[in-house]
């Protein structure tokens, strides 16, 4: 169906535009496949490093006392990796693209870019070092030493900057909602980081003020940053593949200005009860909760969008991923919510069941819509089709399961955690004890995540040396015709 | 306007407000705080000394501890943080309130209030945690009978606990040969751990950094003007400030005559 609807709209095409639209591939090719492979070999090391860190927790002898596996350094040290190194790349090649394809305008600065692009790997790389060697900060997701900030910022706002170029170089008269998502998270992550790390690191001294600007900082790199890049490249992708435009562009927008109204609010509520005016942590979990609106919105939108369709998500790896991702989103919002209510928060506050949720955020959705969105783009860059359907369905189920066991385990881990913790006059070692069972099966999860990607680099990295398919046909996960036609269904 | 003008100013707003109240306010609001002197109330009610301010100062390795305390990432597994009874039951846990059975084996078990922005004065960052892999350390301090165990559980934790999960964190002491009778400070191990024949293992500066900062983690000193009764502050008085000549603090502080002398004399950590 997706090379079907390729194929018609190629026909109605005229020669200009097919070649405008080559040219412009063309144009963000390299910095494209870039961003994607270095973002892959970032999350093959964060995944190892966070199955380090899961194994720590209930096998603490795990590779010997080496200073630099400890715990307390190896965990952020993944976290870190994984976020900057991975989800921040791989959202910035999947905008850079489809930012391009929308304004119809071809990349420039070329080279400015692709210099940012090392310098931020560079700058990543010395970040997860130091921290490893014992010079982190300790603030969640703000953890490299204070030196490198101001390279990541520079190298952001050039990196992000492209996609306001491209914007003022538009074509195309239409904004599509994609749009809006891709230059909202491209103006909103500079601000956060700038302010997040100037008030840590410059104007410091405010003590619990401190932490409660670095929850902010966590809520925001999730609602300001990652949802609405995961949410306008499943924008894109989701209408693209079933061939049929956005249900209602309205809800779409509203969705979208109910997020930017709301997401800045949020973040805080992870301190509930914390020595902080009281205020702060209701007026974010008030915030968390009213997300619920925006998620709704989002939600119908693409369930209209891909009604009739649905089947499609056995033949199309895009589809597969983004719809796995789409569903992500709901329950990273409505568990959010949940633990925003303190009967359920007193129990979930400070156990791995927050962990669990950041993880929904960044991997059930974040990441596996972005799987989606390179198993879409990278095909249309290297002029070849990916190897094997069998390989992408591999990538997929081990994906799919490896995440949903981390999720699953450490909700499991965090609720029994916190109902031992909740008992009056009682040590800590029932705590430990509850959990640890989840805990290995999380490492096991880890396992699966890392076994998916490993597939996937290897897959990538044949398709960026063009070893891929030489194909009219994009690759399916089942071969389609076959299916449907001994079902009685004309493809 | 252009539409696309619109577009950004709404996006200008719609994070501007958040950012303004949420975050920027708050934050140059709480970097004024100031302690609090004891009124003549606190003075009758509870043990605490004559001129003296709310939270006294801290005394020790505190600034290079911090520092330890966040290189070794120890705030991923503790909070420093005892929630009000409507969010959690923090205020009872064993070991976690003021001094618990943890503490002696025979008290009954007490309560600790719940922590206040005050408790972290000075603090470039107060390590408030993430998760609660391990215990709450916020009122670790009074859980130190003596530096020999904390040392022995940061070197072995197994060796304390057998459940524990903590790492052992060998990095920060340092084996070497031993001197004749051997150091006072060489920590007493089991089999396992033990060094080999005629060498000992003594804690290096960051350890000694480290424990002597969890020694000063207190955060159940009495309020000023709570009528508190000293139960909860374990019965023993608090450490008198040291008055020192520096010009008034700025902002009066609330339910209290104006400060006459400075901030307490303990080094806000500043790593």
């Amino acid at each position: 169906m997706e090379t079907n609807q390729a194929n018609n709209a190629d026909l109605r095409e005229t020669h200009a535009e097919a070649l405008a639209r080559a040219e412009i591939d063309r144009s963000v090719r390299l910095p494209v496949l870039f961003f994607f492979t270095n973002g892959l070999l970032w999350l093959l090391g964060s995944s190892l490093l966070a199955f380090v860190a899961s194994m720590k927790l209930h096998n603490p002898d795990f590779l010997g006392d080496a200073a630099w596996l400890a715990y307390g350094r190896i965990h952020p040290a993944s976290s870190n990796a994984f976020l900057y190194g991975w989800v921040f790349q791989a959202g910035l090649g999947a905008a850079l693209w489809i930012m391009a394809r929308l304004c119809r305008a071809p990349l420039t600065g070329i080279g400015v870019l692709l210099t940012a692009g090392h310098i931020w790997n560079i700058a990543v790389t010395i970040g997860v070092a130091a921290i490893l060697l014992g010079e982190g900060t300790s603030f969640p997701w703000l953890d490299f030493p204070s030196f490198l900030w101001p390279v990541l910022l520079l190298t952001y706002a050039i990196m992000a900057g492209h996609l306001l170029v491209l914007f003022r170089a538009r074509r195309s008269e239409e904004v599509f909602i994609s749009q809006y998502y891709l230059l909202a998270s491209a103006l909103w992550f500079p601000w956060v980081y700038l302010t997040a790390n100037l008030l840590l690191h410059v104007f410091p001294g405010a003590g619990v003020m401190g932490a409660a600007v670095n929850a902010w900082y966590v809520g925001s790199v999730l609602l300001l940053w990652a949802a609405p890049v995961g949410l306008g490249t499943a924008y894109y992708l989701i209408p693209k593949i079933v061939g049929k435009p956005i249900y209602s562009y309205q809800l779409a927008l509203g969705g979208f200005w109910m997020l930017a109204i709301l997401g800045g609010w949020s973040g805080a509520q992870s301190l509930k009860g914390g020595p902080l005016p009281a205020w702060i942590p209701a007026v974010s979990g008030t915030a968390t909760i009213f997300l619920l609106i925006p998620m709704i919105a989002v939600a119908i939108n693409f369930h209209r969008t891909m009604k009739g369709s649905h089947r499609l998500v056995n033949y199309s790896p895009t589809l597969r991923f983004a719809a796995f991702g789409a569903v992500a989103f709901n329950l990273l919002i409505v568990s959010s919510a949940l633990l925003c209510l303190f009967s359920l928060g007193r129990v979930t506050q400070f156990t791995h069941v927050e962990s669990g949720v950041h993880f929904i955020g960044l991997y059930s959705f974040f990441t596996m819509i972005l799987f989606g969105a390179i198993y879409f783009i990278v095909p249309r860059l290297v002029q070849c089709e990916w190897r094997s359907g069998g390989w992408i369905r591999f990538h997929f189920w081990f994906s799919a399961y490896g995440s949903t066991a981390v999720v699953a385990m450490l909700i499991l881990a965090g609720i029994s955690q916190g109902i031992d913790q909740a008992k009056p006059y009682e040590g800590f070692r029932g705590s430990v004890e509850v959990s640890a069972a989840y805990l290995v099966g999380r490492s096991l999860g880890w396992v699966f995540i890392f076994l998916s990607n490993l597939m996937f680099f290897f897959h990538i990295l044949l398709m960026v040396f063009r070893l891929g398919r030489r194909s009219g046909q994009a690759t399916m996960l089942h071969d389609m015709e076959k299916e449907l036609s001994a079902h009685g269904v004309n493809a | 306007m252009k539409p696309h003008r619109y577009f950004t100013l709404g996006l200008v707003l719609a994070f501007g407000l958040p950012w303004l109240v949420m975050v920027v306010g708050p934050h140059a609001a709480m970097r004024h705080l100031e302690p609090i002197p004891y009124g003549e109330a606190d003075f009758e009610s509870a043990f605490v000394p004559e001129n003296s301010y709310f939270p006294p100062g801290r005394a020790g390795l505190v600034a290079q501890g911090y520092r330890v305390y966040a290189q070794e990432g120890c705030a991923y597994c503790h909070t420093q943080v005892i929630r009000p009874t409507y969010a959690g039951r923090d205020r009872w846990r064993e070991g976690w309130t003021g001094r618990g059975p943890g503490w002696s084996g025979e008290e009954p078990p007490t309560e600790v209030r719940e922590t206040m922005p005050l408790d972290y004065l000075g603090e470039r960052y107060a390590f408030l945690g993430v998760q609660r892999i391990g215990p709450d350390l916020a009122n670790y301090g009074w859980r130190i009978k003596d530096e020999a165990t904390v040392h022995r559980q940061l070197y072995d934790p197994r060796s304390v606990h057998s459940w524990s999960v903590m790492p052992a964190f060998q990095h920060l002491y340092e084996v070497r040969r031993r001197d004749g009778q051997g150091s006072d400070e060489a920590l007493k191990l089991e089999a396992k751990h033990a060094p080999p024949e005629g060498y000992e293992v003594v804690p290096g500066d960051k350890a000694k950094a480290l424990v002597s900062y969890l020694r000063t983690l207190r955060k159940d000193y009495i309020r000023p003007g709570s009528g508190e009764p000293a139960s909860s502050a374990g019965g023993e008085p608090l450490p008198s400030a040291v008055p020192a000549p520096a010009g008034a603090p700025g902002g009066a502080p609330p339910g209290g005559a104006p400060p006459a002398g400075a901030p307490p004399a303990g080094a806000p950590p500043a790593p």
